[in-house]
């Protein structure tokens, strides 16, 4: 049985670099490297050699070299550079895909279980780290493998003692000194982990809340706790300095070592007389141009040190056995049929083109995605039924137990409940999106529950894209009169009249430019569009005005009101405006504290 | 790979130098830091041209009269010594260096919270997730300034003309290669400048807008999958990603072509000196002891400038860090006033036709109102009509565009707020906002703070007023409430606060919205609150949206904007 492979292994075989590509960046860095070392070397051959006053004609070869070498570097720089970065790049393009993949297919609840700002984090941050990886860590360290075989092997033909010395030198550089630093980032990287969130979160806390804190006379004493903590995190910072520092003062200590080595060695070889002139000045000026490559090598240690951290992180978003490499390609999705490309996606590829049109992003977030998923299941009917269900985040601490419920199609169902009594939890798990700690849901059917069930949270993500591209997010193919009518129905047509571009305004990030009742609305008016056998809504009337809410949520609820929702579907809405749910609805109540939802039924109000 | 995220445009246009004076001036660490870098730097500088000299001796007479190097001792230990004293430098540069860090970045970031707290609601609101940004990891970049680029910036001003200078005094036409090709290093770093500026900020824009685009699906991933959409936008994740990387690989062929002149440069000048030294000595123009020396110190005119150059985008960050560090320090909030604040119980607060202005227009937009003693006062409006920001004005922490806010008292003499002693005020108020802040400690400790020696009898009062008691129950008096009350949910942080206006003295209690995102029952429990405050003789000034609040009020309020 071989070890399973490290996650740092796992994240790099996901950056799918070809071992083409990475060792034309490893060729034209050695390049560089060996040009400085071999300028070094032929210009101390040349001057010793001059020295002897040899014809000049012998001299021409070196002198072209130099001349060569002193060119060679500056390009051969530049070219290592494109190369490393364009492999980085490459992988780190390959790896996001991947994750999104791996995260997109994973069949558990542990997208729903991720807080918002950790995806950003690892798609963004980390799978960057990796790409640092390459460039900072694993193309230096395998220069400084080269590097060192080409130096004792430049000096080893002059003298043993010498080549001894310096491969001595090498280790210690190559070792000692990555060592400390690994350590260095180690300890940085805990402290940042540790005391720096304590810092950040007072930081923040005031900064958030320094109105109320300034008028209760709280100010001080928040600054003073802030400050204590600041006070931790930099003696726990402060650990890291020393081997830090250790590691950028090994490199000029073991070149002691290497120069004592050598000049001992030109000695004896030049008083045997051995030795050329020309060797003897290269013997003796090579060990201060010998460790450019082990320079570099502390940094590089640092990075894998980040590198580790990262991969790790990686590898639990990304679940235990979720299949990184060529994910995206070996796993064609079950739903997905050949893609039905929107016709306006490629009118918006056009426009990508030019950076001011870049900004109003119009391809479709899923306009290539699964409207073969939605079509298969329709707006059809589905039976939706849980039986003995418990819901939460926690297993010892269930919102929702032992819930018996059953939806025929067409059904209508209020769920009340004071706020964090586990309603959006609840419907979560209907949808799928969270697994049930006891008990099931199921489609009466048999077909998978996320074949037939949507759920519109209310903390739904309004991409920075326009209102169109809003709502095809869940129909690709999505004309005009669809759009605006299931706008005027949420009541959102007055709102796009008001807007510059109509359909085709773009919308801020994250829905910023939009109002909180706008943005509900926004949400619902996806819901109409979306159709489908059940759908689960969230709080869809929050934030908007009494009158306005109360009638949306009416329209809902009544079965016989089609103006939102097909009368055969069934629909399930979170609220929490009792008053405003129609007579004859079935309301399920969750309690604040009570360990058991009253399901009954058969309240009619 | 750093420019994957890169500073905004503005940063990189306007040009700062190296080491921004604000830093030195202020920040005492940073002072002392660069002052110890500098010293630091010359030692380094003094050891290099020492081992220069040295080995350049010690080859000399090896070669020249095959005397051995361990027959000059002297020699030899000077050698050694020097390398050495050259790593110990380094060793406490850096060990310094990240000990100056640290005291400079805790430094700063205490002083812009501070400081940010002290300029109001708007001072904060204005820059938002900018300035919190700052305050955690932006003011961290300082590190890798401090201890990355400035000793690399101070050995350059140290260690470059100094061995200019000795390979000057050794062989003067060495040292005009090198002041010759010295000058070419900013000349053609501006001329690649010059050449790419347009194309390569426009290539830094591109890259900004696709990779907040992949932010952007990465973010609405969760969203994707409630909505049974997941599948397919891999596909374009991997095209905004190929998209991004050729903007990011167009924008680096640029910028590595300042980096690569500086190298061609470098290692020109040191081929240069190389073969004129070599043709004079063939000559025997030359001696052979400087010709060693100078080959020796020719590469390190230019490696702390290489070094530099590497450290680019660490001086770029932290001298961002450190002017947008200053751009808040320089602010200067709002000055308080010295005249005591009358006794709220028998006086009355008002706003006069105040204005604010917002991002469109004002909110509010001449706001009247009288907060009458022992009287509930609603304050409507839709949303966005500028309610906080009127109350804010109102206690004195937001200053108005127009109109005044003014506190007026039995004698009916009236004072702007702005000339009151704020704390005076704010010692009668007692203020809830939507999302309550507790201070840290338990139960009972946090309900004591606000009624020093309250009888036990009085806290269980208040808790079964505020409907404490279930989680009292569940959880006792003595439970840790965590950080700000973060340990409870909001429902149980809101009745906590509530029953702590309950205790306090302060005869002016400011409820904005108590109940949203609160059930009936609650609604219900604010409405006898607020009966009860008035019992007590107090005033209430309610922020409202929702009538049943607006029902129990004595007076109300309604704000507008104006667009």
């Amino acid at each position: 049985m071989s070890a399973a492979p490290t996650p740092l292994r796992r994240a790099e075989q996901a950056l799918e670099i070809p071992r083409s590509r990475l060792l034309a960046a490893l060729l034209a860095a050695c390049a560089t490297l060996a040009s400085a070392f071999a300028l070094a070397a032929v210009s101390a051959y040349l001057v010793a050699r001059a020295w002897t006053m040899p014809p000049v004609l012998d001299l021409t070869v070196a002198v072209v070299m130099v001349r060569a070498l002193g060119v060679s570097r500056g390009v051969f720089r530049w070219l290592d550079r494109m190369l490393a970065h364009d492999v980085a790049l490459r992988g780190v393009v390959s790896l996001r895909t991947n994750l999104f993949t791996a995260l997109a297919s994973r069949t558990d609840d542990a997208l729903t279980r991720l807080r918002r700002g950790d995806l950003l984090a690892r798609l963004g941050d980390d799978a960057q780290e990796l790409g640092d990886h390459v460039v900072k860590a694993l193309l230096p360290g395998l220069v400084a493998v080269v590097m060192t075989v080409v130096v004792l092997l430049t000096i080893l033909p002059m003298s043993l003692l010498a080549a001894g010395s310096m491969l001595l030198a090498l280790a210690l550089a190559s070792v000692l000194a990555p060592l400390a630093s690994y350590r260095s980032a180690r300890i940085a990287e805990q402290a940042v982990l540790t005391t720096r969130s304590g810092v950040s979160a007072n930081a923040l806390e005031i900064l958030d809340d320094a109105t109320s804190l300034r008028v209760d006379g709280r100010l001080e004493a928040a600054l003073a706790e802030m400050h204590s903590r600041q006070r931790d995190h930099d003696a726990a910072i402060d650990r890291a300095a020393l081997p830090g520092a250790v590691a950028s003062a090994v490199v000029p200590a073991a070149m002691v070592l290497a120069l004592a080595g050598s000049l001992l060695a030109a000695g004896a070889a030049w008083t045997e007389g051995g030795a050329s002139a020309g060797q003897i000045g290269v013997l003796l000026l090579l060990p201060l141009s010998s460790f450019e490559a082990a320079t570099a090598l502390p940094a590089a240690a640092a990075q894998y040190a980040r590198s580790r951290a990262a991969a790790q992180r990686l590898a639990e978003l990304a679940g235990p056995d979720a299949d990184l490499h060529g994910a995206h390609a070996s796993r064609p999705s079950p739903a997905l049929s050949p893609a039905p490309v929107s016709p306006a996606a490629p009118a918006a590829e056009g426009r990508h083109g030019d950076r001011s049109g870049a900004e109003h992003r119009s391809s479709a977030h899923s306009s290539e995605a699964s409207d073969a998923a939605a079509a298969a299941t329709g707006p059809g009917v589905a039976h939706l039924r849980a039986t003995g269900l418990s819901a939460g985040w926690m297993a010892g601490s269930p919102c929702v137990q032992g819930l018996d419920l059953d939806l025929p199609p067409g059904s209508r169902l209020a769920v009340v409940g004071p706020s964090g009594s586990g309603k959006s939890t609840l419907l979560a798990t209907l949808a799928g999106l969270l697994e049930p700690l006891a008990g099931q849901v199921e489609l009466e059917d048999g077909n998978p529950l996320r074949s037939g069930v949507v759920m519109f949270a209310e903390d739904a993500h309004v991409f920075a894209t326009t209102l169109r591209e809003n709502l095809r997010v869940v129909r690709g193919e999505l004309d005009d009169s669809t759009a605006s009518a299931a706008l005027a129905a949420v009541g959102l047509d007055d709102w796009v009249r008001t807007l510059p571009r109509g359909l085709d305004t773009p919308l801020g990030p994250d829905g910023t430019t939009v109002s909180g009742g706008e943005r509900r609305r926004l949400l619902l008016a996806r819901a109409v569009i979306r159709g489908g056998p059940v759908l689960l809504l969230d709080e869809p009337t929050e934030h908007l005005d009494t009158a306005r809410g109360d009638a949306l949520l009416r329209a809902l609820l009544d079965p016989a009101d089609d103006s939102l929702v097909p009368a055969s579907s069934s629909v399930v809405v979170v609220t929490h405006r009792p008053e405003a749910i129609p007579a004859g609805t079935a309301v399920l109540h969750i309690g604040e504290n009570a360990q058991n939802a009253r399901s009954d039924h058969e309240e009619s109000r | 790979m750093t420019l994957t995220a890169p500073a905004s445009p503005r940063a990189a246009r306007t040009r700062r130098a190296p080491v921004d004076p604000r830093l030195l001036r202020e920040v005492r660490s940073a002072r002392s830091h660069l002052v110890r870098t500098v010293a630091l730097g010359l030692v380094q500088a003094a050891c290099v041209i020492v081992t220069a000299l040295v080995i350049a001796r010690l080859g000399a007479q090896l070669l020249e009269h095959r005397q051995l190097p361990q027959d000059a001792p002297a020699l030899l230990l000077a050698l050694l010594a020097a390398l050495a004293v050259r790593a110990a430098a380094v060793l406490v540069e850096q060990r310094t260096a990240h000990r100056a860090a640290t005291e400079a970045i805790g430094d700063l970031r205490g002083r812009i919270v501070a400081h940010a707290a002290t300029l109001g609601p708007r001072g904060g609101a204005g820059r938002g997730a900018d300035l919190t940004a700052l305050a955690t990891t932006g003011i961290e970049k300082l590190r890798p300034y401090l201890v990355g680029y400035v000793p690399q910036l101070m050995l350059a001003v140290t260690v470059t003309p100094l061995c200019l200078l000795t390979i000057g005094i050794l062989d003067p036409l060495s040292a005009l290669i090198a002041v010759i090709t010295l000058p070419l290093v900013p000349l053609f770093m501006i001329l690649v400048g010059k050449m790419t500026v347009g194309r390569s900020e426009a290539l830094l824009a591109d890259m900004r807008t696709l990779w907040s685009q992949l932010l952007d699906l990465v973010d609405g991933l969760p969203t994707l999958r409630a909505l049974g959409r997941e599948r397919g936008p891999e596909k374009i994740v991997r095209t905004l990603g190929d998209r991004h990387r050729a903007s990011a690989i167009g924008s680096l062929t640029f910028a590595f072509l300042s980096s690569m002149v500086l190298e061609l440069l470098a290692t020109l000048c040191v081929a240069l000196i190389a073969v004129s030294i070599g043709m004079r000595l063939v000559y025997g123009e030359m001696d052979l002891a400087p010709a060693l020396a100078v080959l020796v110190l020719a590469p390190e005119i230019y490696l702390p400038l290489r070094n530099v150059g590497s450290q680019y985008h660490s001086s770029t960050d932290g001298l961002a860090a450190v002017g947008a560090a200053f751009e808040v320090l320089d602010e200067v909030p709002p000055a308080d006033g010295a005249i005591p604040a009358p006794d709220l119980r028998t006086s009355h607060l008002a706003l006069r036709c105040v204005s604010v202005l917002s991002r469109d227009g004002s909110a509010p937009h001449r706001a009247d109102l009288e907060l009458r003693p022992g009287r509930i006062l609603a304050l409507t409006g839709a949303s966005g009509a500028g309610k906080t920001t009127a109350v804010q004005v109102l206690l004195g922490l937001l200053e108005a565009d127009e109109g005044r806010a003014e506190v007026v008292d039995e004698h009916g003499n009236a004072t702007d707020v702005r000339e009151l002693d704020r704390r005076s005020l704010w010692d009668q108020v007692a203020l809830l906002p939507q999302r309550p802040v507790l201070p840290p400690g338990t139960i009972r400790s946090v309900l004591e703070s606000a009624r020093p020696g309250a009888t036990d009898a009085e806290l269980e009062e208040v808790a079964a007023a505020t409907g404490l008691e279930a989680v009292i129950a569940q959880r006792g008096w003595s439970a840790d409430l965590g950080r700000s009350g973060r340990g409870i949910s909001l429902g149980e942080r809101q009745r906590l606060a509530l029953a702590r206006a309950l205790l306090s003295p302060t005869p002016l209690v400011v409820l904005d919205e108590p109940t949203a995102h609160l059930d009936g029952g609650t609604e219900d429990l604010v409405l006898d609150l607020l009966r009860t405050l008035r019992a007590q003789g107090r005033t209430v000034l309610l922020i409202a949206h929702r009538s049943r609040l607006v029902d129990v009020a004595d007076d109300v309020a309604v704000v507008e904007a104006a667009s």
